[in-house]
């Protein structure tokens, strides 16, 4: 049979279809509540007994508009808070962290010596905002975490007084490392960079591994990076020997294993009256970053047109940074081959339109190689980056983690 | 950097945990219309069908951990969907015996398509509904039925020709 021919058979079928009837979420969730065990569905419950109530409203502004349709009037979504961490992009009704923009006040990036569970060090990120808000992401399983490989950015509010005892921690650890700070723009590429200056070393055999604590001033960003001291003519995995640094005396050993306290365990660190709000939940946000890393370089429109058109159309429409990655060498029979370079286009959309991009790369490959939801476009070149489709979330102060961090 | 080996169970994790709930509701709210077609036709009513396509998608959140990953979703609670309507408690896999019988809701609306469709063998007749009534792809169709893609090409290419033989016209009756 043809494709046209399958094309008219289909169409016969379709006349003798039933019209399916309107089949409300709701319901599936009340029948999956009557059974469902091990799991709490707080959100649910958090909206509780409005619930239902507005599923009258919702039918009963139907029947007064009924031009409107059927349709629009069922596919009104609740708003909820998220109790519990994820990856990628949120459930559809999530209630979005508030308000939308936030001035940061402190990041820490690193090893936790809080969370050590030697081998382990588990890396947790943390961003303290001028309204109170904690952001932070930890890997590993956490309690409330989005699984057992990582928590997903999780959201507690501190006091203004809070706030403040961070930030004092920190910069009492500033106070006693000044020749060690660096000073970066705040608006630096969200990717990174090199850093530069000395470290402070702390004992390879000390709970810490290597991370870095940051503090806002002004549009600037003055920060502390610490990493394991290499033992003399020994390599170690664990050490970057080409990393120049100090030893970190008892005293700044004591105030970074506080600061590492304060911003990676706060909920056991910080005391009753530095919280406004201590209980853990997901941090949804209003935007993501969606963007295109590919190698060597390619014009957007050939990597749009890579896309599912659905998706493509969302993203053509939208304005695009372009991000432009390091020549990538190699060294082959004693002669330097450029292997290639990265470009990453990026465009901020809101989490209907991510939703909307994402939905229609559903059939492709996941990225694994990200920690963050991300597609594979194409394979790599020259074994470099394949060509990838991530969904980041934009933080409070405007930046994202291109594809998790971990790109 | 962290890489996780794809295939590991901490890669169907970090791919399933905390995410169904979401990817779930949305493949409910985009077929459910389709679900419910298709199980009218196993059902016999369109009421009965969205209480089927309800209770899978149901069972599908609460036991989230029996999806493997090695399949897409949509194919998994298709075959949920299955067992649900032919009450079965039994494994996770839907066995060729549990495929129930099909047929249209109303076959006064297209007799003839009816009654050629009714001369079909039964495993013939669901690969067709599910390609027509559901709008899936050959893969997809295998991946519910539990078959291979060439299996399911020559499965709709047999039944095709058969529906061809019987219908005057592949043309919608008018």
């Amino acid at each position: 049979m043809s494709a046209y021919e399958d094309k008219r058979l289909a169409s016969r079928f379709a006349a003798v279809a039933p019209e399916p009837l309107p089949g409300d979420w709701d319901d599936v969730l009340d029948k999956a509540g009557a059974g469902r065990t091990g799991r709490t569905w707080r959100e649910r419950s958090r909206t509780g007994e409005g619930r239902r109530r507005r599923r009258i409203a919702v039918l009963a502004a139907a029947s007064l508009v009924a031009v409107v349709g059927t349709a629009s009037a069922f596919s009104t979504v609740r708003e909820f808070v998220l109790d519990r961490g994820f990856v990628g992009l949120p459930p559809v009704g999530a209630k979005p962290s508030a308000p939308e923009s936030g001035e940061l006040v402190l990041h820490w990036y690193g090893r936790s010596a809080s969370h050590a569970r030697p081998p382990r060090v588990p890396l947790v990120r943390a961003w303290v905002y001028a309204d109170g808000r904690i952001i932070w992401d930890r890997e590993g399983s956490t309690p409330g975490g989005a699984n057992e490989l990582t928590s997903g950015y999780l959201e507690q509010r501190l006091t203004p007084d809070g706030v403040e005892l961070v930030r004092s921690a920190v910069v009492g650890l500033f106070g006693s490392t000044r020749p060690l700070l660096d000073t970066v723009p705040a608006d630096s590429d969200p990717r990174g960079g090199p850093f530069s200056g000395s470290v402070l070393f702390v004992p390879p055999d000390s709970p810490f591994g290597w991370g870095s604590v940051q503090v806002a001033e002004g549009d600037r960003l003055v920060r502390l990076r610490w990493d394991k001291a290499c033992p003399p003519r020994r390599l170690a995995p664990t050490c970057d020997e080409g990393v120049e640094g100090t030893p970190a005396t008892p005293e700044q050993l004591s105030a970074l294993r506080r600061v590492d306290a304060l911003l990676t365990a706060p909920s056991s660190a910080l005391p009753s009256s530095a919280w406004a709000d201590r209980e853990v939940r997901a941090f949804v946000p209003s935007h993501y970053a969606v963007c295109i890393d590919t190698s060597p370089p390619k014009d957007a429109s050939r990597l749009l047109s890579l896309l599912p058109s659905r998706a493509a159309d969302v993203l053509r429409g939208k304005s695009r940074t372009r991000l432009d990655g390091e020549v990538v060498e190699a060294r082959e029979a004693g002669r330097t081959v450029v292997l290639g370079q990265s470009v990453t286009y990026c465009s901020k959309l809101t989490t209907e339109d991510a939703r909307e991009v994402a939905d229609a790369l559903s059939g492709f490959d996941r990225e694994t190689r990200t920690f963050g939801l991300a597609y594979r476009l194409a394979e790599p070149v020259n074994n470099l980056n394949s060509t990838k489709i991530g969904f980041d979330p934009y933080l409070p102060h405007g930046e994202f983690l291109l594809f998790g961090g971990g790109a | 950097v962290q890489t996780v080996d794809k295939g590991s169970a901490g890669y169907r994790a970090l791919m399933n945990m905390g995410r169904l709930d979401s990817e779930l509701e949305e493949l409910y709210r985009r077929r459910q219309g389709a679900f419910q077609v298709m199980f009218a036709s196993v059902t016999g009513s369109v009421e009965n069908a969205r209480d089927v396509v309800q209770e899978a998608f149901a069972r599908a959140l609460r036991d989230q951990d029996g999806f493997r990953g090695d399949g897409s979703l949509e194919g998994w609670v298709w075959r949920i969907a299955f067992r649900v309507a032919v009450g079965s408690k039994g494994s996770r896999e839907l066995s060729m015996d549990e495929v129930p019988e099909v047929a249209f809701v109303d076959e006064s609306t297209d007799p003839e398509l009816a009654a050629s469709v009714r001369h079909l063998a039964p495993q013939r007749r669901v690969a067709i509904f599910l390609r027509y009534f559901a709008d899936l792809s050959y893969a997809q169709i295998g991946e519910v039925l539990g078959i291979a893609e060439g299996t399911v090409a020559a499965t709709l290419s047999q039944a095709h020709k058969q529906l061809e033989a019987e219908l005057s016209t592949i043309e919608v009756v008018k």
